[in-house]
């Protein structure tokens, strides 16, 4: 049933709305991507800048209502998930296409055991009896990594450190040997020698299984060790598409810049400042035509506040949605002249005071 | 588990023993007593029955006993002990604790609180568990409903029929049944006495009636529960493994969302299976709702410290229930207890 040409997912113009009290808010505004097999793409962004919503409108999870797929396709295989009935979505989910959640204490049901939480979807995708659902499930936790696993499939999550938790969504998600597994922020909720772990654990079983990933963070340190290509997210929309190598190199959207800058560096000295991102996140509910960076852009210009900038290629395999081709280089100077600028005024104001102080 | 059962039965006994002890002093702080009538009553006759009922003894120690046996010579602290608690509420424990309630007042003497008890307790049991059964059977499905179906005209229906459960009192969603039954029907809501022997038909009218606000309260409990638990990560979950809606529902959703309905089945069985004076009049049922209410009309002192006490019982026992189908229904709850 593969089709070798096609990729394995190809999102199109996806719009995905919610209706609230204060009007509707578009989540997801035009996102286009693919994921080719075997192939792990990196969704960044903030808290609200719609890579969750993205990721769950894949699954046709978004809760409804009071959100909807407004618009775009979900080729999955060839096939638009948009069109799928709710019964044919149900042989999708969990068997071909599974999801890591954010939060491993409360993903899991805390009245069954993890047993039966591993063999209902074996028993359902892959037909299997209880007894061979329940011989995987206990190979699918030594998989990831979990002691005494036969042992471990009668407990109960909350006997389940943080860590195990996620050991135990990801080997649920594994079970059915999916075609792509969307892991949604999976180290966010955990400290980081454990996230490090779980990371480690992922890169290993994507070689082992071969299986495309659509991996979710806010973090692009995470970005950098796991993904294949990069899809900058930003009040829903995509605004930079790139290989992993390349966003780093070269980034030309400001906003990834920003995201750049402000990640403390090992390789930088002692008491470099970070340059944040300054404003605020986006309003949602705000529908002007307009960059929707431009409020928080070192580089606006007039034209920013009247246009939706496309995302547009700014070299082969790397799109960004700015009408400017800014570089990180421009981004950093003009960080350090600021900065300049502001030691400057600092001294200067401390000069005045130092001086007052001499003559009196 | 065996420790906790236990440790837990133990603990009813000095909760009794307060409930017991609250419930003389206030039913001696009542004015009048047992023998009193309209007219007035020959001192004589109340002084012999008085004695016939030990209530002319301390209320609560007995000293003058125990300086009478200590002047006799009597050095056994066993039997001292015994003569300072030959006191009304003293005798009462030691005799309870034997099993013995002591005599109904109203009886004159001739039928024991226990024999009263086990006489019409079994009709208000049958009575009140078939009220419980209706109340989860149908206010379960029906809070379920209320959530899955949230905002739609079943959640309504079910609002509706929760808000009069609560609200409508008892002896009229009673009399509107006998009314309906008989004229709409033709039947006779009222049996004879010799009706609710064993299990019969005449328990289904007053049983719904019964049941109605319990039935009332786990809607509601359960629709909020329900509603709760959908927005679980977890439910989120069990849908990103593909399962369908009924997996979710039955396996998933209802284990979690049966946790504060059973909270409050516990007390509410104690509560239903001890009869209720209103029903039990309107529908003519022999039952011990009756006998509670109209003992402490009638300065029954036996039979109130008698039905005070068993009711204590029945709650500490539904609770103790309670908490052991909590240990079923929530792993986390068992591995504390």
């Amino acid at each position: 049933m593969a089709k070798e040409n096609t990729p394995l997912l190809d999102v199109r113009n996806l719009q995905v709305q919610f209706k609230t009290q204060d009007g509707i808010i578009n989540a997801v505004n035009n996102v286009s991507f693919t994921v080719n097999r075997g192939e792990t793409l990196g969704i960044v962004g903030e808290s609200g800048s719609g890579k969750s919503v993205t990721s769950l409108a894949i699954m046709r999870l978004i809760p409804a209502p009071p959100g909807k797929i407004a618009g775009g396709q979900i080729l999955f295989d060839g096939e638009d998930l948009v069109d799928y009935s709710e019964a044919e979505m149900r042989k999708i989910r969990g068997n071909r296409i599974s999801m890591i959640f954010q939060d491993p204490m409360t993903s899991l049901n805390p009245v069954l055991r993890i047993g039966r939480q591993m063999t209902e979807s074996l028993q359902l995708h892959m037909n299997m009896n209880a007894k061979q659902a329940r011989d995987r499930a206990a190979e699918l936790l030594a998989m990831v990594g979990i002691p005494a696993p036969d042992k471990r499939l009668d407990d109960y999550p909350h006997q389940f450190s943080g860590g195990m938790r996620q050991r135990v969504m990801i080997a649920m998600g594994l079970s059915c040997n999916p075609e792509l597994l969307i892991a949604d922020e999976p180290t966010t909720a955990l400290d980081v020698t454990i996230q490090a772990q779980i990371l480690e654990l992922l890169n290993r079983l994507k070689d082992e299984t071969g299986t495309a990933i659509i991996f979710i963070t806010h973090d692009l340190g995470v970005v950098a060790g796991m993904t294949d290509r990069v899809m900058v997210m930003y009040a829903g929309r995509a605004v930079e598409q790139t290989s992993t190598q390349q966003l780093y190199d070269n980034p030309r959207m400001p906003y990834t810049m920003g995201l750049l800058d402000s990640i403390p560096r090992l390789d930088e000295g002692k008491g470099e400042r970070l340059t944040p991102i300054r404003g605020l996140p986006p309003d949602m509910l705000e529908k002007a035509e307009r960059c929707p960076f431009a409020p928080r852009c070192d580089f606006v210009q007039e034209v920013c506040w009247t246009t939706i900038p496309p995302l547009r290629s700014v070299e082969p395999n790397h799109q960004a949605a700015c009408l400017f081709d800014i570089t990180h280089e421009q981004r950093q100077s003009a960080a350090s002249k600021k900065a300049a600028e502001e030691a400057a005024a600092l001294e200067s104001a401390l000069e005045s005071v130092i001086a007052e102080e001499h003559s009196a | 588990m065996i420790g906790f059962l236990i440790r837990r039965i133990l603990a009813v006994i000095p909760v009794l023993f307060v409930v017991a002890f609250i419930t003389f002093f206030l039913m001696k702080q009542a004015k009048g007593g047992p023998f009193d009538q309209e007219k007035e009553v020959n001192p004589a006759t109340v002084k012999t029955l008085n004695a016939r009922f030990g209530l002319d003894k301390p209320t609560w120690i007995n000293t003058t006993a125990v300086s009478r046996a200590s002047d006799q010579g009597v050095a056994n602290p066993l039997t001292l002990t015994r003569a300072f608690l030959d006191s009304q509420f003293g005798n009462y424990i030691i005799n309870a604790v034997q099993g013995d309630l002591g005599p109904t007042y109203s009886s004159k003497g001739t039928e024991n609180v226990q024999d009263v008890i086990k006489r019409k307790f079994p009709i208000s049991l049958r009575l009140g568990l078939l009220a419980a059964a209706l109340a989860v059977l149908v206010g379960l499905p029906l809070g379920i409903l209320g959530a899955l179906k949230q905002n739609t005209i079943f959640d309504y229906i079910s609002l509706i029929v929760a808000t009069i459960g609560t609200s409508v009192p008892t002896f009229v969603t009673g009399l509107l049944l006998t009314l309906f039954l008989s004229r709409v029907f033709g039947v006779k809501p009222i049996k004879p006495i010799d009706a609710w022997d064993g299990y019969s038909t005449a328990y289904i009218a007053p049983a719904c009636i019964l049941g109605l606000n319990t039935m009332a309260y786990i809607t509601r409990l359960t629709r909020s529960s329900m509603l709760e638990v959908k927005r679980q990560d977890y439910i989120r979950t069990a849908r990103a493994k593909g399962m369908g809606d009924r997996v979710v529902i039955t396996r998933h959703m209802l284990r979690n969302s049966m946790i504060p309905v059973v909270t409050i089945l516990g007390p509410a069985v104690a509560g239903l299976v001890t009869g209720s004076f209103i029903i039990e009049n309107i529908f003519r049922v022999p039952g011990i709702g009756d006998e509670f209410v109209g003992s402490i009309g009638s300065r029954d002192y036996s039979m109130i410290m008698g039905a005070t006490l068993f009711f204590a019982l029945l709650v500490a026992l539904g609770n103790l229930t309670v908490d052991v189908v909590y240990g079923f229904l929530d792993p986390r709850i068992r591995s504390k207890s």
